[in-house]
């Protein structure tokens, strides 16, 4: 039996939506207050996580599979296989700001962000050096209160963006949900995940 | 608990003498590998590890050193300048690898085996196998040849690289061109034993070594880029169940030592591992 870590919240809703569609499990799987659940008809034992735990999860053997945003992925560089763009979740990883001065002229940026590795690495590409707030949420707050010059942030609107007054200066990368796995477990579980990723490529 | 270290201390010795035993029937020599190596040496020939992730040390000569990142540039450094032209350097070792992470110093201990000269690698297969006769649990090898891929990506760069290291096809087919992409796409979605492929994949790097990768039963997966950029040739990475890295990775770095004319192979094992699975 494998086990799969499935996100907390609103991709986790949509993944399990998405498992019962393609047939992985023959009931759809509600989680409630269950933190683990044990579904021996897909053979899936369920964990259910706070999104930014899924990387964790996988990497650490305590999940052979899980769903995670492309944008964690890339933020985390972490030793793991994807096995597939699940193409929901979808959003962007955006640069914004109240305009566009600081992020076209200064050669030296303000960036509040708590995807420190994703900003860093973009900015190197336009040549701007970089100083990173480290936020966890209302990042939208920053610019407002001068803490930064912009932020990089995933949007999939752009309604709170624009709710506090930010425009979208650039986008980074499209983002969408991936399934992912731990690499040992792919070559030990070979046939499941070639399983897997067959009813779920259709 | 004191009683509890002292024990695990013991059985540490016993196998690191069982193993030191089992390698030198094989005509190796235990050596104790420098822990400190030049930073521009080992960035020279990993240039894609990152630099944050290096344990710098600026010392009163003047250079800067780390502490060693991985063990094949430290002994290729002490013994390789030394080597005249038929000489053959088989050493084993145990020893730690480091590295910083965001959680702090993160150790790596080994025990592993290098040779460096002639290399058979027929030879050097039929060691792996010997190796995995001496586990308690099987061990499933998966082989790869990363100069075959990069050599079908002409455009190789760091994002490709990390894309690759991901087996996402997703970011692949943005980051190639159609016929590239297209080119590579069947060594990403077919993996299995030589019988398996052969028939669908051209695998005539691995041709020679045909009969004794079936005899490891061997899975191909010629999309597996090593952490270390020096291995170019012929790579392998064991995995076991219970363990969720891989138990052992190595292979051909000739490319590292091909200005002495040396051809090289080498063998990292996970002591966390042989301390478990080895039979004494």
């Amino acid at each position: 039996m494998m086990t799969c870590a499935i996100p907390t919240g609103r991709l986790g809703k949509q993944t399990l939506d998405l498992l019962f569609d393609q047939r992985v499990t023959t009931t759809l799987i509600e989680p409630g207050r269950q933190l683990q659940i044990e579904d021996e008809a897909s053979n899936l034992t369920f964990l259910f996580v706070k999104p930014s735990d899924v990387i964790t999860y996988v990497t650490s053997g305590l999940a052979d599979i899980g769903i995670v945003g492309s944008d964690l992925i890339e933020e985390t560089k972490a030793d793991i296989y994807e096995l597939l763009d699940l193409n929901i979740g979808k959003c962007r990883m955006i640069v914004a700001g109240l305009n566009e001065n600081a992020y076209v002229e200064n050669d030296h940026i303000v960036v509040s962000t708590k995807f420190i590795n994703t900003a860093k690495s973009f900015f190197k590409t336009r040549n701007q050096t970089v100083e990173i707030k480290p936020l966890n949420g209302s990042v939208e707050l920053a610019p407002m209160i001068l803490l930064s010059d912009v932020i990089v942030d995933i949007t999939e609107t752009g309604t709170t963006l624009k709710e506090n007054g930010l425009k979208i200066l650039d986008t980074i990368s499209d983002v969408s949900a991936r399934l992912i796995c731990n690499q040992a477990s792919f070559y030990l579980n070979r046939k499941e995940m070639d399983t897997l990723k067959e009813r779920l490529s259709l | 608990m004191f009683n509890e270290k002292i024990k695990q201390l013991q059985v540490k010795n016993q196998t690191i003498e069982a193993l030191n035993s089992f390698f030198k029937d094989n005509g190796f020599t235990p050596v104790e590998p420098e822990l400190i190596t030049r930073t521009t040496s080992f960035i020279t020939s990993n240039p894609s590890v990152s630099e944050d992730k290096l344990i710098q040390l600026q010392l009163r000569d003047g250079f800067s050193y780390v502490l060693r990142p991985d063990i094949t540039t430290s002994i290729l450094e002490t013994y390789l300048p030394l080597m005249n032209d038929k000489d053959q350097l088989q050493v084993c070792y145990q020893a730690s690898s480091y590295r910083q992470l965001e959680t702090g110093l993160k150790t790596f201990p080994q025990y592993g085996y290098e040779v460096v000269g002639q290399v058979n690698i027929k030879d050097q297969l039929k060691m792996l196998l010997s190796i995995s006769e001496k586990l308690k649990k099987e061990v499933i090898f998966v082989v790869s040849y990363p100069s075959f891929m990069t050599s079908r990506i002409p455009s190789m760069n760091t994002k490709i690289k990390e894309a690759l290291s991901l087996q996402s096809t997703t970011s692949l087919k943005t980051l190639l061109d159609n016929k590239t992409y297209e080119g590579i796409l069947p060594y990403l979605n077919q993996k299995g034993t030589y019988e398996e492929l052969q028939d669908c994949l051209d695998l005539s790097v691995l041709k020679p070594y045909q009969t004794e990768l079936n005899q490891l039963s061997a899975i191909i997966d010629l999309s597996v880029i090593p952490p270390y950029d020096y291995y170019s040739g012929l790579y392998i990475q064991g995995y076991m169940k219970g363990y969720h890295r891989p138990v052992l990775f190595g292979g051909s770095y000739d490319g590292r030592t091909g200005q002495y004319q040396k051809q090289a192979f080498g063998v990292s094992i996970s002591l966390e591992m042989l301390l478990k699975e080895f039979n004494i």
